[in-house]
C-alpha cells in the first residue's frame, strides 16, 4: 500500500513528467542492441535433439549401389519429360509413381492472384506403410520447378528413386506421400490446405480439388531441391530451408535430426540462408540472424515446405549448393536415414522449440533471449503512451476557461450548492468537471484511420499486377496528403484541443505497442521491424510555432515565419521518408528487388498463402503513422485550438 | 462537414449510440457467419452462454431467447427498477437472471438494498413534500431530519423483498416445469454450475485451476471458489451502505471477475454498468491507475487470442500461454474493481471532509 | 483399558518374538522380472527382460514360476527391421523372442548373451516365451498387488506370485528412472517407499524366504534405500545422480539394444554359470560390476540380509537364478497368506499386525496402539467394499433431446409463450407493488 501510494505521488513529480521520452528512447536503444549481443556465446546456444524417440543418425543406410543406375535412368527419364506438354508429363510421371506400386491421385488447382489465373496440377501417391496403422504419414516432396522456377530434374528423380527403394522396406510406422507439385508455392499449398479441409468448397481467390487419396495426419514433410540435369553436378553443402509462411518455424529438433544426420552421419555440410562459408565468427553469426530475421518478417513463402508449416506439420527443403563431392547418393542417404528417424517418432515433434532464431546450423536463440528485444520496442510505445495520458489529465489544471463553453451553465448552480449545504455528496462532481478527458473525437479519429488503411491494403492486394505499381503510387501520394488534410480538418472544423490530440496518439500508440507485442509472439521478426521502423513515431509531437520558441521572441515577423516553414519542411521530409510506402521502395531498392515484382509477391502471399505482413503494414502501422502526422501538422497549422 | 459538426457538438450521445447501433446492425448483416466465428471463441463462448454446446445445456434451448444476454439485461433491469423503489418487479428480475444463471442471486442483497435505500428515500420526500410544500423539491441530496418512525421497517421490507424473490423463483420453476418434460432441467442448469463439469478454456480462472487439481480435493476447491464468491456480497451490503448502487456494481464486478465460466461478454456488461457510477470516474482517474488497468485490457484482448492460437492451432504453446493470459486479463479487471472500490469509499469521505478534497492520502 | 489392549500387545510381541527365518534352504525359486516402458526407443528395456527371462529359463526356473511384465511388443513393432524378433546384441545371433532358431544353430549365438544356453538345459526349453502382464496391465497397481498378493478371486493362477515362506525370489526390474522413483509407462511410478512397504507386507505375510532385487535404471540405487524388510539383497545399476547406459546400438535395428549394467550382469551368468551345479557366489557376480564395465557406480545392500554382508555375499548366485526341486512337509503357520488366497481378512490381518508393530515402535502408549488399529482395520474394510456407482439415469435425457430436438416451429411457438407468459408476470409484479 506504501508503494502504491508513493508511486502515486510520483505521477504529479515534474521530474517523472520530463522522464518518459528518455525511457522510451532507452528502451528502443535497449531492444536493437539486444539482437546484436545474441550471437555471442553467452547469449545463444549449441543445438541438441531433445525428442528422445528421433534417433538421429542411429541406422545404416543401405541407399546406393544398384540404385544409383535406378536414380540414372529416372534422371534421364524426367529429363525427356520435362520436353513434353503439360498434360503428357503429368500422365508419364503418374505411370512411373504407379509403376514403383503407390497408389497415384493428381490435384488440378487455380488461383487468382494480382488479377492472373495461376494453374496447375499435383500428382501424389501414396506407400502405405505394410505393417503400419494408417493414422500417421510423412511426406516427400520434390516440386517440378524449385523456388527459383528451374526445372528440378534431380530432385524428382531423386525423390522417385527412393520413393522405389521405401517401397522395399517393411519398416514403416508411417505412410509416405510422394508429392510433386508442378511449382513451389502454389502447388503445395494446394495440396496441404485440401488435405487438411473437409470439405471442397472453393472459394473467390482459389480453387482447389479436393484429394482422391488422403492418409493419416501429417507428422513432417521434406522437400528436396536439386535442380541438376542428367549432366549432374556434385554439390558442396546442403542449405536447409525452414521458414513457414508468417514465420512460423518447424520445430526445431527437425532441423537439428536433419543438421545431425546429414553433418554428423554423412559428412555433407549444412549451411543456413545461403551462407556457404560460416567460420562461426561473431560476424558471420550476426549476418545469418540478420537474414533470419528480414526472410521471418516477410512472412513470405521460401520454399515448397513453407506451405505444410502453418498447417502444424514441421516441414524442411533440403537444397543442394555449391560446387563440392557430395554426389545425389549422399542426399538419397541422408534423406533416407531422416525418414527412418521421423518413422521412429511416436508423436507430432513437440519437445524442442517452435520460436528460435538460427545463428549457424548448429547455434541458436531460444525465444526467452530475443522476446525481450521486441517486447522492449512494444513497451516504448506503451510508456510515450501512458505519459501522453498523464499529460492529458494535467492540461485543465491552468486554463480552466478553456472548454467553458459547454461547462458554464453546469458549473454555477453546483458552485451555489456547496454554499448552502457543504455535506452534499455529489459536490466535487461540479468543480473538477473542466479536467475530465474529451475523448470521443480522439477515439473517432483514431478509428477512423485504422479503418482507412483497409484502402491500401485492398487496393494492393486484389488490383491486376499491371495496376500495382501505379496504386503503390497513389497509395503514396494519398499517405502524404492525408495527416496534413486531416489534421487541417479537425483543428479547423472540430477545433480539437492539445488534450485531444495528445489522447489521440496516446490512443494511437497504446494501440501500436499491444498490437506489436501481440505480433511478437506470433512472428517476431515482424513485430521487431515494424517497431524499429515505426520507432520514431514515439517521439512526434505537435509542431512547436516560431512565436512560442523563447529564444526568437524578439526576432521580426517575416523571419519566424521563415523559421516556421523551415521547421514544417524539415519534419514533414522526415515524416515522409518514414512512411509505410517510402520505406517499402527503399527496402526494394536495397535489397535489388524490382517493385512490381515486390507488390505481386506480396499480392500472391496475401491471397493465396495467408500472409499477414501487408495486413500488419496497412492496418496496423499505416495508421500509426497517419496519427502521427495529424499529432505534428497540428501544431502548425492549429492556431485555433490551442489560444 | 459543417452538419457533421454541429451534430457532433450539440449530440455527442446521440452520435455515439447512432454509430454503435449501426455497426452492430452492418456486422449482423454483413457478416452472417459471425454468430458462428464468435462462439467458437473461447473467450466469449462458455457452456452457460453457448448453444452449440448442446449436451448440458438443451434445456435452455426452450428459452430460445434467454441467453446470457438476457440476464445481464434482467440484471440491469433489476437495478433500473430497484432504483425506481420497485421491489416486486426488482425481486422478480433477480429471480429471472437467478433462474437462467445462479450467480445473479448473489446479487439480492445489494439489490434489496438499493431498492430499500430508494423506498426511504421515496417516502422521506413524500413526507416533505407534504409538510414543507415542495421547499425543496429538488430530489434527493439534502440533510433534513427525517423522522424515522415513517420509514419503513428494514427486517420488515427485507423479508418481503425475499419472500417476493422466492416466489418469483417458484413460480419460474414451476412454469420451466410446465413447458419442459421433466424436473431435471434443475440439475442441467445449475449442476454445470455448481460443478464444473466442463474444462474448456476460457476467460476465466477456474479451468486451469481444476485442469491441475487432484480429484479428491475437487469438491473441497468447488465449494472454496463459490464461498469466495459469495463472501462479497453481504460485506459490500454492510460497507456500502449509503451507496447501494455502488455495491450492486461492485458485486457485478465480482461475479464477472470471478464466476466459474467467466467470459468476455460478462466483463463487458460490468464495464458498461461501470457507467452507472459515473460519478467516481474522476476519482478513480485522479487517484488511481485507470488507465494502466484498461491499457492492461487491451493488451490481453489482444495477447488472450494469440496465444490461444499458438496453443490450440498452431501447436507452437501450450495451455500455461493461455492462462497466463486470462490470470492478467483478471487481475485488470480487479484492478479496476478495487480503484471503483477506492473510489467509492473517497468520495463518501469526501463527503464528510470536503476539505480533503483531491489530496493524497498517505498510511500512518 | 489396559486390558483391552492386552491382545494386541500380546499379538504384536508374538509377531517380533517369532524366531527368525530359519537359514535353512529354500524349497521354491520365482523370478519377477519387469521391464517398466513402452515405445520402440525402449527397445532396449525390453531385451534387457527377455535376456534376464532367458537366463533364469535356462538355469531352471519354470515358466510357472517366471512373472513376466512387458508393457510393449517390439517384435511386432512396424519399426522393427527384423519383425517377430528381439536381439540382445548387434550380432543378432540370439532371438529372444524364438528360442527354436537358438536350438537349431547352436553355435549362432556366439556373440549373443546367453547364447551358451544351447549347451546346457536350454535343450530342454519349451520353445516360446510366457508374458504374464503386457500393455496396459503393467502398472503400479498390478505390480503391488502381484507383489502383496491380493487379488480377486477370479484371478488366474498363472498370474500370481504364489511364494511362501521357503520362496527365493528374484526381482528384476528396468526402465527409466530418477531419485527414488521408477517411471512406469510414462504414466505413473513407483517410489522407493511403495517398494519399500510392498516387501515388509511380503514378509508379513511370509511371502519370501530370501529376496533378491535388481534394477537397472538410471538412479538405479535410489530405489532400495528405504527398505527396511529383512531377508532383502539389493542391487543396482547406479548412484544418486548417475545416469545408467545403453551398452551398444544396433545399427540396423536403429535403437540400443542393451543396457550396460544389464549387459555385464547377463555377460557374468553366461560364463560362469553354465550349469545348474555351478557353485558361484552372489559376492563374485557383485564384484563383476566395476565401473569400468558399467560407467556408473552400481551399488548393493547388504544390511537387512541375516547374517549381513558375509553371508549374502556367500550365496550361490542360483540360489536366486536357478531352481530347486525342494519338497517340504506342509507345516501350517498361523496367519499364513497362502491359507487364504484372496481372503481380504487374512489381508487386514496382516496390514494390522504392520501397524501396529511401526505403531508400537514409534511410541510407547498403548492405547495408540489400540486406535490405529481399529483405524486400520476400518479404512481397509472400506476398502474393500465394491462401490456400485448409482447407474446414471439417461432416460429423463433422451426425453429432453427428443423435444428439444421437435420441429423448429413448435420450439419458436412455446419460446413466444414463454416469453409472453414472463412478460404477464412482469406486468402483474409491476402493478403488484
Amino acid at each position: 500500500m506504501a508503494l502504491s501510494a508513493r508511486l502515486l505521488t510520483l505521477r504529479h513529480s515534474p521530474i517523472l513528467l520530463q522522464l518518459p521520452p528518455y525511457l522510451s528512447a532507452l528502451c528502443i536503444l535497449i531492444g536493437i542492441a539486444w539482437l546484436s549481443i545474441l550471437p555471442l556465446n553467452e547469449y545463444s546456444r549449441q543445438t541438441y535433439v531433445s525428442e528422445n524417440a528421433i534417433l538421429p543418425g542411429q541406422v545404416h543406410t543401405y541407399f546406393g549401389g544398384s540404385e544409383h543406375n535406378v536414380f540414372r535412368a529416372y534422371r534421364q527419364e524426367v529429363y525427356q519429360i520435362s520436353q513434353w506438354s503439360e498434360e503428357d508429363r503429368l500422365a508419364a510421371l503418374g505411370n512411373v509413381m504407379q509403376e514403383i506400386g503407390l497408389r497415384v491421385a493428381a490435384q488440378p488447382y487455380r488461383f487468382t492472384v494480382a488479377g492472373e489465373e495461376v494453374n496447375g496440377t499435383n500428382v501424389y501417391g501414396l506407400l502405405q506403410g505394410p505393417r503400419a496403422d494408417a493414422t500417421e504419414a510423412m511426406v516427400l516432396m520434390a516440386a517440378w520447378r524449385n523456388f527459383e522456377g528451374k526445372i528440378n530434374y534431380s530432385g524428382v528423380a531423386l525423390a522417385l528413386t527412393l520413393a522405389r527403394y521405401f517401397k522395399r522396406w517393411s519398416i514403416w510406422s508411417k505412410d509416405i506421400i510422394l508429392l510433386i507439385p508442378m511449382d513451389s508455392t502454389y502447388g503445395p499449398e494446394a495440396w496441404v490446405s485440401a488435405y487438411h479441409s473437409t470439405t471442397s468448397e472453393v472459394t473467390t481467390t482459389r480453387n482447389i480439388s479436393s484429394l482422391p487419396i488422403k492418409a493419416g495426419a501429417l507428422q513432417a514433410a521434406v522437400a528436396l531441391d536439386y535442380p541438376v540435369g542428367p549432366w549432374g553436378h556434385r554439390f558442396d553443402k546442403l542449405d536447409i530451408l525452414y521458414d513457414g509462411i508468417n514465420g512460423a518455424l518447424p520445430n526445431l529438433d527437425l532441423l537439428n535430426t536433419a543438421v545431425a544426420v546429414a553433418s554428423g552421419q554423412m559428412g555433407i555440410g549444412c549451411s543456413i540462408h545461403g551462407m556457404l562459408s560460416h567460420s562461426d565468427s561473431y560476424r558471420d553469426r550476426l549476418t545469418t540472424l540478420a537474414k533470419g530475421v528480414v526472410t521471418q518478417s516477410a512472412g513470405q513463402a521460401t520454399g515448397p515446405h513453407s506451405a505444410f508449416v502453418p498447417y502444424h506439420v514441421d516441414a524442411i527443403t533440403l537444397k543442394t549448393v555449391g560446387d563440392g563431392w557430395h554426389d545425389e547418393m549422399s542426399l538419397g542417404r541422408t534423406t533416407e536415414s531422416l525418414f527412418r528417424s521421423i518413422n521412429n517418432l511416436l508423436e507430432h515433434l513437440h519437445q524442442s522449440f517452435f520460436f528460435y532464431i538460427l545463428l549457424n546450423a548448429n547455434r541458436f536463440a531460444s525465444i526467452g533471449n530475443y522476446l525481450p528485444a521486441a517486447m522492449l520496442l512494444a513497451g516504448s510505445f506503451t510508456v510515450t503512451a501512458l505519459a501522453l495520458w498523464v499529460q492529458s489529465g494535467q492540461v485543465p489544471v491552468e486554463p480552466t476557461a478553456k472548454i467553458a463553453g459547454t461547462g458554464s451553465e453546469e458549473q454555477e448552480p453546483k458552485l451555489e450548492v456547496v454554499k448552502v449545504g457543504e455535506d452534499i455528496a455529489l459536490v466535487p462532481a461540479a468543480t473538477t468537471k473542466a479536467a475530465e478527458r474529451e475523448m470521443l473525437l480522439p477515439t473517432a479519429v483514431v478509428l477512423a484511420v485504422h479503418l482507412a488503411g483497409f484502402v491500401p491494403l485492398y487496393c494492393l492486394n486484389s488490383l491486376h499486377r499491371e495496376y500495382l505499381p501505379l496504386a503503390l503510387q497513389a497509395v503514396t501520394a494519398t499517405s502524404l496528403i492525408l495527416p496534413a488534410f486531416t489534421s487541417t480538418a479537425l483543428t479547423r472544423q472540430f477545433k480539437t484541443s492539445t488534450q485531444q490530440i495528445q489522447i489521440m496518439q496516446s490512443f494511437s500508440l497504446l494501440l501500436l505497442g499491444a498490437t506489436l507485442s501481440t505480433l511478437a509472439t506470433l512472428n517476431f521478426s515482424l513485430a521487431f521491424v515494424i517497431g524499429v521502423l515505426a520507432s520514431p513515431l514515439s517521439f512526434i509531437r505537435p509542431l512547436p510555432k516560431a512565436t512560442d520558441l523563447p529564444f526568437l521572441r524578439s526576432a521580426n515577423k517575416q523571419y519566424l515565419y521563415n523559421v516556421d516553414v523551415a521547421i514544417s519542411f524539415v519534419s514533414a521530409l522526415l515524416h515522409a521518408a518514414l512512411s509505410p510506402p517510402v520505406v517499402l521502395c527503399a527496402l526494394c531498392w536495397y535489397f535489388g528487388h524490382d517493385v512490381e515484382g515486390v507488390l505481386v509477391e506480396m499480392a500472391k502471399g496475401w491471397a493465396a498463402q495467408g500472409v499477414y505482413t501487408s495486413f500488419v503494414v496497412w492496418a496496423v502501422w499505416w495508421p500509426a503513422w497517419v496519427v502521427g502526422g495529424i499529432v505534428m501538422v497540428s501544431g502548425a497549422v492549429g492556431g485555433a485550438g490551442r489560444q | 462537414m459543417e452538419a457533421l459538426t454541429k451534430v457532433y457538438r450539440d449530440q455527442p450521445k446521440t452520435v455515439l449510440f447512432t454509430a454503435a447501433a449501426a455497426i452492430r446492425i452492418l456486422a449482423a448483416l454483413l457478416f452472417p457467419a459471425l454468430p458462428d466465428l464468435l462462439t467458437l471463441r473461447a473467450e466469449l463462448s462458455t457452456p452457460v452462454n453457448s448453444f452449440k454446446r448442446s449436451e448440458t445445456v438443451q434445456y435452455r434451448k426452450v428459452y430460445s431467447s434467454m441467453s446470457e444476454d438476457s440476464t445481464h439485461t434482467m440484471a440491469a433491469y433489476s437495478t433500473s427498477h430497484a432504483c425506481q423503489a420497485q421491489a416486486t418487479t426488482a425481486a422478480f428480475a433477480v429471480a429471472l437472471a437467478g433462474h437462467t444463471s445462479l450467480h445473479p442471486v448473489m446479487l439480492l442483497p445489494p439489490i434489496g438494498l438499493l431498492c430499500y435505500d430508494r423506498v426511504c428515500v421515496q417516502s422521506a420526500e413524500k413526507g416533505q413534500t407534504s409538510e414543507t410544500d415542495g421547499a425543496i423539491a429538488d430530489s434527493t441530496k439534502t440533510n433534513v431530519a427525517v423522522d424515522l418512525r415513517s420509514q419503513p421497517q428494514p427486517l420488515q421490507f427485507g423479508l418481503r423483498f425475499v419472500a417476493t424473490f422466492i416466489c418469483a423463483e417458484a413460480f419460474l420453476f414451476g412454469f420451466s416445469r410446465l413447458i419442459l418434460p421433466s424436473w431435471r432441467f434443475i440439475p442441467s442448469i445449475y449442476m454445470t454450475l455448481l460443478e464444473l463439469p466442463d474444462l474448456t478454456p476460457n476467460a476465466g480462472l477456474w479451468w486451469y485451476f481444476f485442469i491441475e487439481m487432484f480429484d479428491a480435493f475437487r469438491s473441497f476447491f468447488l465449494g472454496v471458489f463459490w464461498l469466495h464468491m459469495l463472501s462479497y456480497s453481504v460485506p459490500f451490503c454492510l460497507r456500502f451502505q449509503r451507496q447501494p448502487l455502488a455495491a450492486v456494481v461492485l458485486m457485478m464486478g465480482i461475479i464477472a471477475v470471478f464466476e466459474p465460466y467467466a467470459n468476455a461478454g460478462d466483463a463487458g456488461a460490468w464495464l458498461s454498468c461501470l457507467c452507472l457510477l459515473g460519478h467516481l470516474f474522476e476519482l478513480t482517474s485522479l487517484h488511481r491507475y485507470t488507465f494502466p488497468a484498461i491499457a492492461t485490457l487491451l493488451y490481453s484482448t489482444l495477447l488472450g487470442p494469440a496465444f490461444h492460437h499458438l496453443w490450440i492451432y498452431a501447436g507452437s504453446g501450450n495451455a500455461n500461454f493461455f492462462y497466463a493470459i486470462t490470470l492478467v486479463w483478471s487481475l485488470a479487471l480487479l484492478i479496476l474493481l478495487t480503484d471503483t472500490v477506492y473510489a467509492a469509499l473517497r468520495d463518501e469521505w469526501e463527503a464528510e471532509r470536503p476539505e480533503g478534497k483531491g489530496k493524497e492520502i498517505r498510511q500512518m | 483399558m489396559r486390558l483391552l489392549t492386552l491382545p494386541t500387545a500380546l499379538l504384536a510381541t508374538l509377531t517380533l518374538t517369532l524366531p527368525p527365518l530359519s537359514d535353512a534352504a529354500h524349497t521354491s525359486n520365482w523370478a519377477v522380472l519387469v521391464s517398466t516402458s513402452r515405445f520402440w526407443f525402449n527397445y532396449r528395456h525390453m531385451a534387457n527382460t527377455l535376456s534376464l527371462y532367458r537366463t533364469v529359463k535356462r538355469l531352471g526356473i519354470p515358466d510357472s514360476q517366471i512373472i513376466l511384465m512387458l508393457p510393449d511388443d517390439m517384435a511386432c513393432n512396424p519399426r522393427n527391421t527384423f519383425a517377430g524378433s528381439v536381439f540382445n546384441d548387434k550380432g543378432r545371433g540370439l532371438d529372444l523372442y524364438d528360442q527354436k532358431k537358438d536350438i537349431e544353430s547352436p553355435d549362432g549365438g556366439g556373440e549373443g548373451m546367453g547364447g551358451a544356453g544351447a549347451e546346457g538345459e536350454g535343450q530342454s526349453m519349451p520353445a516360446g516365451i510366457e508374458v504374464d502382464y503386457r500393455g496396459n496391465e503393467v502398472t503400479v497397481e498390478s505390480f503391488i498387488r502381484l507383489l502383496t498378493d491380493r487379488w480377486p478371486a477370479s484371478h488366474p493362477t498363472s498370474k500370481r506370485l504364489m511364494t511362501d515362506d521357503r520362496s527365493n525370489i528374484l526381482i528384476y526390474m528396468t526402465g527409466h528412472g530418477g531419485d527414488s522413483f521408477l517411471k512406469f509407462q510414462d504414466a505413473e511410478e513407483i517410489s522407493s517407499h511403495d517398494l519399500a512397504d510392498a516387501f515388509e507386507q511380503m514378509y508379513e505375510k511370509k511371502r519370501y524366504h530370501e529376496l533378491l532385487f535388481m534394477i537397472d535404471t538410471c538412479q538405479a540405487n535410489t530405489m532400495y534405500t528405504e527398505f527396511y524388510s529383512p531377508g532383502i539383497v539389493a542391487t543396482g545399476s547406479s548412484e544418486k545422480d548417475q545416469s545408467s547406459y545403453s551398452h551398444h546400438a544396433d545399427q540396423d535395428v536403429g535403437v540400443a539394444v542393451i543396457d550396460r549394467w544389464t549387459y555385464f550382469n547377463l555377460d557374468f551368468l553366461e560364463m560362469r554359470l553354465n550349469s545348474t551345479a555351478s557353485d558361484v557366489r552372489l559376492g563374485e557376480l557383485f564384484d563383476f560390476y566395476t565401473f569400468d564395465r558399467v560407467h556408473s557406480d552400481a551399488g548393493v545392500r547388504y544390511d537387512l540380509f541375516p547374517g549381513g554382508e558375509d553371508a549374502a555375499r556367500n550365496r550361490r548366485v542360483l540360489d536366486f537364478f536357478g531352481n530347486v526341486q525342494g519338497v517340504d512337509v506342509e507345516t501350517q503357520v498361523p496367519g499364513d497368506g497362502r491359507g487364504g488366497v484372496g481372503d481380504w481378512r487374512s489381508d487386514l490381518e496382516v496390514l494390522r499386525r504392520i501397524a501396529a508393530r511401526q505403531e508400537r515402535e514409534a511410541m510407547e502408549d498403548m492405547n495408540e496402539t489400540q486406535r490405529v488399529g481399529d483405524a486400520g482395520v476400518a479404512v481397509g474394510e472400506r476398502a474393500v467394499e465394491q462401490i456400485i456407482g448409482p447407474a446414471a439415469d439417461l432416460k429423463g435425457g433422451r426425453d429432453m433431446a427428443a423435444s428439444a430436438g421437435g420441429e423448429g416451429w413448435l420450439k419458436k411457438t412455446l419460446g413466444a409463450a414463454s416469453l409472453l407468459a414472463l412478460g404477464g408476470a412482469w406486468f402483474v409484479g409491476s402493478k403488484l407493488r
